[in-house]
């Protein structure tokens, strides 16, 4: 960007349309403003700051923009226009940038502002037509970020602001800024997002069950199954070897030849299947009552609510409504067939079409009518079992005290037997029953202990089962966990590697601009032994080559440095900013900036330096930039700046009073003069 | 597929109730009919319940038979007095749908109780029943009320 215009109307103190030509050549790249205190200096500065970023510097306010001389001239009821125009060049091309603002003069001579600050752009193509374009496409393009402005645009307060210790923040935003990694930390914020993503899921997975613990339970189950299961082979064993005492100690009765004995044992026999059979027909009665209740207190809870339901039904029924007489499929069929019954032909259009649609309105849906029978049949089922479903549950029941009173006495007869036998005067079967007596107790308690045993590998079956779904779910959510630690470690690396990067590309820059700074310095300074240095922590320090000897630059305490030393430091800053911008316009990361020029404007840029310092900065000033444009008073601009500067410049103006107006206060022209 | 849902807080006493499993005698055939009788004790009570949390193991619509339906048609029709809730339209059907989902959550509870949260045990299943039959009966009038009711009314 090569500025070739400011174009300055009823901006502030500058009354009506003001031009500078900036134009500048290679050898001459410095244009001169200058005024005295209170013409409009800094005012120079903020033009171009609003020109290209809509912002006035403080302490000009948009609201009091316009000349004050114009607002008085201005009828009421009236609109006008302030605003900076820039004519500039970038890449061999014209464009014309104009920030504005609208006011108006209402009907009581009172100004307003009509619109916030806008902006137009346009492109000046070989005919001298103007082309305007987008203005927010066109800043992102060609226009310095607004964060590194203060580096092209800026006054003395800052040159010596830079080389103290609260610039380091400044420089060590302009070397990020400048640099093009954007693509960096959009990566950096990504890497973030997915990584506190991955944290919260692998957090979701990991509640809870611990895998070990969890294998661990199910080991003590499995061995503990396998002790009860051991436990209870030899109880069956133990059953199966007194099964087979008590056969063949009743062998010794089924054979003895007593009449008496024998009778016994046939009373015994058939009692012993009335037992069985009585515990058959228990469960096949606990079953009915079971299944009785299962399938039919349903319909006894529901008894209440057929008193309304049937009221329903039976008033539907009574308006022809349910069922219906006629069905809506049938009525579809009969305008589908395009025939009625009684013949009639049902062609659309047609009264009898008509008809017979009407009649559709009126139809039932087979759904309800459907529903409607099932709920009647449903009603009669309900009305029977309130009626029968207690009369059913107590006779079953009564059977099933019959059964189980059946199951007492007959145990009961037996039990006699066994007592009789018992008292036998026969000693062998005296002995056989009371044998038969101690393993029938023996089978009992086996049977009750393997009983205990079951229900206990039962039991143990199913928390292993619980377990094991357990192991499950967390087997399938450690393999998420795996992979998303696996996935984690990769965002690590990956968020190192992005960290790496951007401080290698940011060491690059500090390198290169170290170099550069140096480079201007040495130009511009008076003592050729101090070194100028941008430290890692981005402080510009100011070493001596005759001080610390044999320390390593860069391990060097500051100098202490002047404020004149100061300035001419930050001055070798910003000149080094600038030619770095312009050496790097090609490179996509080391530089966001694609110029190939960079102006700087400066205000009152040798206010603290001394004679040296004045002449040194003066006679090298326009090695800064290809085009530098420098507000200065007349004391500022006399004797040493002036001489060592003016062959360098190629125009100069100068900010003059006009006639002063005793309704419209002072205002400011700007001339050219000869140099 | 449709289902018809229980509570996860719920879902053993359906187990230990209806489902067949182990060599263990379960009280019902089956669970469904356990969600059937916690569907018609809901509605009796007219509360209904919402699932906070749902049970894995839900029960599939083909395991209720047409007099099951026809229970959950009657049922509505009785608290809605809308025939239209017959109407087989998704809209009605998935109406149905909730209202016994919320009955049977809340009926489960009422089983519970009424179980004395004994779920394995026939004499108490069938004395429960049996208890039942009084509770839902209306209750006559003694002597002594109506003489209370009198000396009330003279006061």
């Amino acid at each position: 960007m090569k500025f070739k215009k400011l174009i300055l109307k009823d901006f502030f103190r500058f009354y009506g349309k003001q031009e500078i030509d900036c134009t500048v050549s290679d050898d001459k790249s410095v244009l001169v403003i200058i005024g005295e205190n209170g013409r409009g200096k800094t005012t120079i500065l903020s033009a171009f700051n609003f020109v290209l970023y809509g912002k006035l510097l403080e302490p000009l306010t948009e609201e009091s923009m316009l000349n004050y001389r114009k607002k008085s001239e201005i009828s009421n009821n009236t609109s006008i226009e302030a605003y900076v125009e820039l004519i500039f060049e970038e890449g061999g091309v014209d464009y014309i940038l104009k920030r504005y603002i609208d006011f108006k003069k209402d009907n009581y001579g009172h100004i307003n502002k009509l619109t916030r600050a806008k902006g137009v752009v346009y492109r000046i193509d070989n005919n001298g037509n103007k082309n305007e374009l987008n203005l927010r496409a066109f800043e992102d393009k060609f226009l310095i970020p607004e964060d590194l402005s203060g580096f092209f645009f800026f006054d003395g307060e800052r040159i010596n602001r830079l080389a103290k210790v609260d610039g380091k923040k400044e420089i060590k935003k302009a070397i990020l800024n400048i640099l093009g990694i954007s693509h960096i930390d959009n990566a950096k914020n990504d890497i973030l997002k997915v990584k506190k993503n991955l944290l919260s899921e692998s957090h979701k997975y990991s509640n809870g069950d611990d895998y070990q613990e969890l294998v661990d339970q199910i080991e003590e189950i499995n061995e503990a199954v396998e002790r009860i299961t051991n436990e209870l082979i030899k109880i069956e064993n133990d059953i199966a070897r007194a099964e087979k005492g008590f056969d063949d100690v009743s062998n010794i009765i089924r054979t003895s030849d007593s009449k008496n004995v024998k009778e016994l044992e046939k009373q015994e026999n058939r009692l012993n299947t009335l037992l069985k059979d009585h515990k058959r027909r228990l469960i096949d009665i606990e079953k009915k009552i079971k299944r009785h209740i299962g399938n039919n207190f349903k319909f006894y809870l529901a008894k209440d609510s057929i008193k309304d339901t049937e009221k329903i039904l039976e008033e539907k029924k009574a308006d022809g409504i349910l069922p219906s007489n006629i069905k809506e499929t049938f009525i579809n069929d009969l305008l589908k067939n395009k025939k009625c019954i009684c013949g009639v032909c049902l062609e659309a259009g047609t009264n009898e079409y008509k008809a017979v649609l009407d009649l559709k309105s009126q139809a039932g849906s087979k759904e309800l009518d459907n529903a409607y029978y099932k709920l009647k049949a449903l009603i009669d089922k309900i009305k029977k079992m309130t009626k029968a479903f207690y009369p059913i549950l107590d006779n079953l029941t009564d059977e099933r005290d019959n059964i189980k009173k059946g199951i007492y006495d007959t145990n009961e007869e037996l039990k006699a037997i066994s007592n009789k036998l018992k008292n036998s005067d026969i000693e062998t079967i005296k002995n056989a029953e009371e044998l038969r007596s101690e393993i029938r107790s023996q089978i009992a308690i086996l049977n009750q202990k393997k009983g205990k045993y079951q229900d206990k590998i039962e039991v143990y079956n199913k928390e292993r089962e619980t377990l094991e779904k357990k192991l499950r779910t967390l087997e399938s959510n450690n393999k998420q966990i795996i992979e998303l630690q696996n996935k984690l470690e990769v965002i690590n690396k990956l968020q190192q590697l992005n960290d790496d990067f951007k401080q290698m590309f940011t060491d690059i820059v500090r390198d290169e601009l170290d170099n550069k700074i140096k480079e201007v310095f040495s130009s511009i300074t008076s003592k050729s032994y101090r070194i100028p240095i941008l430290t890692k922590e981005f402080e510009l320090k100011i070493t001596s080559q005759y001080n610390q000897v044999g320390i390593d630059d860069s391990n060097k305490k500051d100098e202490l440095l002047s404020t004149g030393e100061g300035q001419i430091t930050s001055l070798s800053f910003i000149g080094a900013l600038v030619s770095y911008a312009r050496d790097k316009k090609d490179d996509d990361v080391l530089s966001k900036l694609s110029g190939e020029e960079y102006p700087i404007v400066m205000d009152s840029p040798f206010g603290n330096l001394d004679e040296i310092h004045t002449k040194n900065v003066a006679s090298n000033i326009g090695k800064l930039s290809s085009q530098v444009i420098i507000v200065v008073s007349q004391k500022q601009w006399e004797g040493h700046v002036s001489e060592n500067i003016i062959s360098q410049v190629n125009k100069k103006y100068r900010m003059k009073d006009g006639e002063i107006d005793i309704n419209g206060g002072e205002c400011t022209f700007i001339e050219e003069e000869v140099i | 597929m449709t289902v018809f849902n229980k509570s996860h807080k719920s879902e053993q006493i359906f187990k230990n109730l209806g489902k067949n499993e182990g060599k263990i005698e379960k009280l019902f055939d089956s669970m469904k009919e356990v969600y059937m009788i916690a569907f018609l004790l809901g509605a009796i009570k007219k509360e209904k319940k919402a699932i906070d949390k749902k049970s894995q193991d839900s029960i599939k619509d083909i395991y209720f038979n047409s007099e099951d339906k026809s229970l959950m048609d009657l049922v509505t029709l009785d608290l809605t007095k809308d025939i239209n809730t017959l109407n087989k339209t998704n809209e009605s059907q998935g109406y149905i749908h909730d209202l016994v989902e919320q009955y049977a959550n809340r009926g489960i509870d009422e089983l519970d109780e009424l179980l004395n949260h004994n779920h394995f045990d026939l004499d108490n299943l069938i004395a429960t029943i049996k208890n039942y039959e009084d509770i839902i009966k209306p209750k006559k009038a003694s002597i002594a009320d109506i003489i209370f009711e009198v000396n009330n009314k003279c006061n």
